[in-house]
């Protein structure tokens, strides 16, 4: 699972690169997250621009990342495709997490708070 | 479940019970899907419907064991798009649990990281059965088409 990752001031940029997350991956996706959170980063955005496929397995992942904050940090996602966008309102997910059209508005969004 | 006559297009496709060769039934579900004028999302709903169903089984019916088959049978016709999932594995009864995805939004602490994958299931398909036949544990989920 190949994730880049960009530290724009105090939030940290993290752009999956594989196509799918899915439950083959999202363990080493979830466990890439939480090296980064046992880190010290507290403010993440999560790029989806490249993914076009995320199943529950990986979906959650990512809820599980947020979870590891434990409340002192915040995910927020930028950049979903539409059809990735669908899964999080099939599960209602899109009431739970920060959705941002663009990763400026993300980190700016993070950068705020 | 739809009956399907001999005249319906049917294809089937066997993988291995490991996760890493799900895609694989992702690319022929969606390619297929992609040529019966549903649209991009519907196309992934359905994608996204039998990779959860596929997971089902190689998880729970054979506890993410590989070396064991399963089986996609995907039939169409002007009325209904079917797949067939079928395993030899463990029967799972799991039909006869509560589907709903009941969580507050605003309780970070108790989001569900996992359970999912039939509600999905439900919310997507028009029908989802499960039946079991001389050893062999079969879901069956349908979408109507136009």
């Amino acid at each position: 699972m190949r994730i880049d990752e960009v530290k724009k001031g105090a939030v940290l940029v993290v752009k999956p690169m594989d196509k799918r997350i899915d439950a083959s991956s999202a363990t080493a996706f979830k466990a890439k997250i939480a090296g980064w959170i046992q880190e010290g980063e507290k403010r993440i955005v999560l790029n989806l621009s490249e993914v076009d496929f995320i199943d529950s397995s990986g979906l959650g992942a990512i809820v599980s990342s947020l979870k590891a904050m434990g409340g002192e940090g915040d995910l927020v996602i930028c950049n979903p495709r539409e059809t990735v966008m669908s899964l999080f309102r099939l599960t209602r997910m899109n009431r739970v997490f920060q959705i941002l059209p663009s990763e400026e508005e993300a980190v700016a969004n993070l950068s705020e708070t | 479940m739809e009956t399907f006559s001999q005249q319906d297009a049917r294809i089937s496709i066997s993988i291995d019970s490991r996760l890493n060769q799900v895609h694989l039934v992702g690319y022929a579900v969606h390619g297929i899907c992609s040529q019966l004028g549903l649209g991009d999302i519907v196309v992934y709903q359905i994608e996204l419907a039998v990779v959860e169903a596929v997971n089902n089984a190689i998880k729970h019916a054979y506890g993410s064991v590989g070396g064991h088959p399963v089986e996609v049978v995907i039939s169409v016709n002007e009325k209904r798009l079917q797949f067939e999932i079928c395993d030899e594995g463990k029967n799972l009864h799991f039909l006869r649990k509560g589907t709903a995805l009941d969580f507050d939004p605003r309780n970070k602490t108790d989001l569900p990281e996992g359970g999912m994958g039939l509600h999905i299931m439900e919310q997507v398909m028009d029908d989802v059965s499960y039946f079991v036949r001389n050893g062999r544990n079969c879901l069956v989920l349908c979408k109507r088409l136009a």
